[in-house]
C-alpha cells in the first residue's frame, strides 16, 4: 500500500521532535509519514529509494546545510520529480534568497523563526491540493 | 777710446756737452739717426727727467729707463730698454684691477697680517665689507677685533690662538657690526706662516661676506618649514580621510559580524518558536480545568503520558536554545562594546580564529556554502592580540575567501593554525577559488585597491587587514595560483609565559 509522505530536512535536530510531537495528530490518525534527515542528499536518497512507496509527498527543508544544502535539492528534485512541492524554511529571509527559491519552483517560504501553526496549515493545505488532483 | 763706444756694447749711451748738445753716441744711434752729433738732446730724449738721475723716455716707440751720469763738463745718458717690463706691469696693475673686481663681484676680500710688526694690510674688499671706504684706516688685528659682534669675540680670537698653536688652517663664522650699526655675517679662512725657529710670523686669510646667501638659507629655511606644514596638515588630512574610510570599512565588517549574529540566532529562535508552539497544544489539548479534578490519568486519553513528556522535553530544550542564543549576543556585545584598541593576554588563537570564520560563514550569501576543513593545533600557545581586531582580519579574509569560491561547484575553505619554531603562531585562510592575477597580486594590500564591484568591495579590507597585522609585530602573506586557490598567511608572535 502507498503512503503519504511529509519530509522535514533541517540540520538543528532538535527540531525533529518538535515538529513530530507538532504533527501528533495527523501522525496518530496516519494521514501520512513523517521522515526528518539532517541533510538534503540523505533526504533525496529517501526519496529515490522509496519511489514505489510513495504516494504523494511533500518536502519541506532548510537552505543553510552541510553536505547538500536546500537549493540544491531543491534543484534535483525538480529535475527528477518535478510535480514533488517543496517548501523552503529558512533564516535568510531576504528577497533575493525568496525570488531565488521562488524561481527555482519552490511552492513556499517560511522565514524563521517560523510559525509552527502557520507551517502546519501550509503542509495540510498541500496535502489537501495533492490528494484533491490524485 | 771714448765712453760710449765702450758702454756701448751693453747700454745705449749718449753723451752731450754743457750746453745739451750731443758730442757722442753708440753704435746703434749712429746707425739709425743721420746727424745725431750736434743734435740737441732734446730732441731724441723728449721726456722730462724723473728725478736729478733718472727718467723714462720713449725712442723708437720703445721705453728706457735713462740714467744720467753728470761730469764736470759733460752729460752721459746710459739707455735701458724696459718696454717689455713696463708692459708686464702695466698687466700686473690691470690684473691687481681684475682681482679688486672678482674680490667685490664675490664679496670676497684677503688680508695679510704681519704678525711681528702687527701691520694689518687688507683688500678694498675688507674695507667694503666692513662698511668703510677703501684704505680708510690703519688696519691693525686689535682694531679688527673693535667691528666684531660682541658674542662672536672671543671665538674669533679662539680660532686665531688655536690655528697659531696647533699650527692648523684658521677658519672661523662671526658676525660684523659696522658703523651704521647693520651687522654682515662673515667667514674667514687663512693660514698661519712660521719661521724656521717655529715662530709665527705671518698670517694670509680672505673674509667672505655671506650675509646674503646666510638670509638666502633663512628665507629656504623659512620656505621649507611653510611647506613641511603644509605637507604635514594635507598628509594629516589624508591620513584622516584614511581612517575614517577605513572605520567605514571596520563598520563594514561590524555589519557583516551582525548579519552573521542575526542568522545565527534566528535559529535556536526557531527552535523555542516551535517549543512554545508545542506548549500551547498541549494546553489546548488538556485545558487546566480538565486537568485538576481528575484521579486518573487514563481519564485524560490514550496519548496523555506521552504528550507529557514530549511537552516537557521541548520545555526543557529550550535551556539549549536560551543558552545558544546568550552566548552569541555575548560575543556580539563583546564585539560592539569592547571597541578599546587594548591588547589582551593569552588569547586562545584558535577559539578566535573559530568565532570568526563561524560568523563570517552564517553571514555568506554564496549558493553552496563550502566544505570547511578545520585543522587547528592542539596546543597552541596563547597570543597577546587585541581581539576585536583579529577578529575582523579572520572574518576579513574568510569572506574573500567565501567570494573567490562562491561560484566554484565544490567550494573548499581550510583553516589551519600552527606554531613556527617555538615562538611563531601561523593562521592559513585558504580557499580553492580563481587566484589572484599577478598584476594584482603586488597591489591587494594597498588601500581602495579592489577587483570587486563597486558596491561590493571597498579596496580598504585587505589594507586593514595589513595595518591590523602589523600593529601586532605580525606579517600577513599570499600565496595564490590562478585557477587553484589562494592561501592568505598570518604570522603573529606568540606570547611570552
Amino acid at each position: 500500500m502507498k503512503q503519504n509522505y511529509v519530509l522535514f530536512v533541517d540540520d538543528e535536530i532538535e527540531l525533529h521532535s518538535l515538529v513530530k510531537q507538532k504533527f501528533k495528530n495527523e501522525l496518530r490518525s496516519n494521514m501520512f509519514e513523517l521522515e526528518c534527515f539532517e541533510n538534503g542528499k540523505h533526504c533525496f536518497e529517501f526519496v529515490d529509494n522509496n519511489a514505489e512507496k510513495i504516494n504523494f509527498l511533500i518536502i519541506v527543508t532548510d537552505l543553510n546545510m552541510p553536505v547538500m544544502n536546500g537549493f540544491e535539492l531543491l534543484h534535483k528534485i525538480k529535475e527528477k520529480y518535478p510535480h514533488i512541492p517543496v517548501t523552503i524554511s529558512s533564516a535568510y529571509g531576504d528577497r533575493g534568497t525568496i525570488e531565488k527559491a521562488k524561481s527555482m519552483g519552490a511552492r513556499d517560504f517560511y522565514e524563521k523563526p517560523i510559525d509552527f501553526n502557520v507551517l502546519r496549515t501550509g503542509i495540510l493545505e498541500l496535502l489537501e491540493q495533492a490528494q484533491a488532483s490524485n | 777710446m771714448n765712453l760710449c763706444a765702450i758702454l756701448g756694447q751693453h747700454f745705449l749711451c749718449l753723451q752731450t756737452n754743457k750746453e745739451g748738445k750731443i758730442t757722442d753716441a753708440s753704435e746703434s744711434f749712429i746707425e739709425n739717426f743721420d746727424n745725431i752729433i750736434g743734435s740737441e738732446i732734446k730732441e731724441i730724449l723728449p721726456e722730462g727727467l724723473l728725478d736729478q738721475s733718472k727718467f723714462i723716455s720713449t725712442y723708437n716707440n720703445k721705453i728706457y729707463s735713462t740714467l744720467v751720469i753728470q761730469q764736470f763738463d759733460s752729460s752721459l745718458y746710459l739707455l735701458e730698454d724696459i718696454t717689455q717690463k713696463k708692459i708686464d706691469e702695466d698687466l700686473l696693475s690691470k690684473g691687481q684691477e681684475t682681482l679688486k673686481e672678482a674680490q667685490s663681484i664675490a664679496h670676497l676680500g684677503s688680508w695679510d697680517w704681519n704678525i711681528v710688526t702687527g701691520d694689518l694690510s687688507w683688500s678694498d674688499e675688507i674695507y667694503r665689507i666692513f662698511g668703510l671706504s677703501p684704505q680708510q684706516f690703519g688696519a691693525s688685528y686689535e682694531a679688527f677685533l673693535t667691528y666684531i659682534h660682541p658674542e662672536d669675540k672671543q671665538s674669533v680670537i679662539d680660532a686665531v690662538n688655536s690655528a697659531v698653536a696647533q699650527k692648523s688652517i684658521y677658519g672661523v663664522e662671526h658676525r660684523v657690526i659696522r658703523k651704521d650699526g647693520s651687522i654682515r655675517n662673515v667667514y674667514e679662512h687663512g693660514r698661519v706662516y712660521f719661521n724656521q725657529e717655529n715662530v709665527p710670523v705671518r698670517m694670509l686669510g680672505v673674509v667672505h661676506d655671506i650675509t646674503d646667501r646666510i638670509k638666502y638659507e633663512e628665507t629656504l629655511k623659512d620656505i621649507n618649514l611653510v611647506l613641511e606644514r603644509e605637507i604635514n596638515k594635507k598628509t594629516s588630512e589624508l591620513e584622516k580621510a584614511q581612517s575614517k574610510l577605513i572605520q567605514h570599512e571596520k563598520l563594514a565588517s561590524l555589519a557583516t559580524i551582525v548579519a552573521g549574529v542575526a542568522h545565527e540566532i534566528k535559529n535556536p529562535l526557531n527552535i523555542m518558536k516551535g517549543s512554545s508552539s508545542i506548549v500551547e497544544d498541549f494546553i489546548y489539548d488538556y485545558p487546566l480545568n480538565k486537568i485538576s479534578g481528575i484521579k486518573n490519568f487514563e481519564e485524560l486519553g490514550p496519548y496523555f503520558k506521552e504528550d507529557l513528556a514530549q511537552t516537557l522535553s521541548s520545555i526543557v530544550g529550550q535551556n539549549n536554545s536560551i543558552k545558544r542564543m546568550d552566548d552569541i549576543i555575548k560575543s556580539m556585545l563583546g564585539l560592539v562594546k569592547n571597541t578599546t584598541m587594548d591588547f589582551e593576554h593569552k588569547v586562545n588563537i584558535n577559539e578566535l580564529v573559530k568565532k570568526a570564520t563561524n560568523l563570517a560563514l552564517s553571514a555568506s550569501s554564496n549558493e553552496i556554502l563550502p566544505k570547511v576543513i578545520m585543522k587547528l593545533e592542539e596546543n597552541l600557545p596563547p597570543a597577546n592580540v587585541i581581539t576585536n581586531e583579529l577578529i575582523r582580519v579572520i572574518i576579513n579574509l574568510v569572506d574573500n575567501a567565501l567570494y573567490a569560491i562562491k561560484d566554484n561547484q565544490n567550494p573548499q575553505l581550510k583553516i589551519t593554525t600552527k606554531t613556527l619554531l617555538d615562538d611563531k603562531i601561523i593562521i592559513e585562510i585558504r580557499d580553492n577559488g580563481l587566484g589572484i592575477a599577478p598584476n594584482d597580486l603586488k597591489r591587494i594590500f594597498e588601500p581602495f585597491f579592489t577587483t570587486k564591484p563597486a558596491n561590493v568591495g571597498t579596496g580598504l579590507g585587505l589594507h586593514m587587514c595589513y595595518d591590523i597585522i602589523t600593529a601586532h609585530n605580525g606579517e600577513i602573506h599570499v600565496d595564490t595560483s590562478m585557477g587553484i586557490g589562494t592561501t592568505f598567511k598570518i604570522t603573529l608572535p606568540r606570547e611570552n609565559s
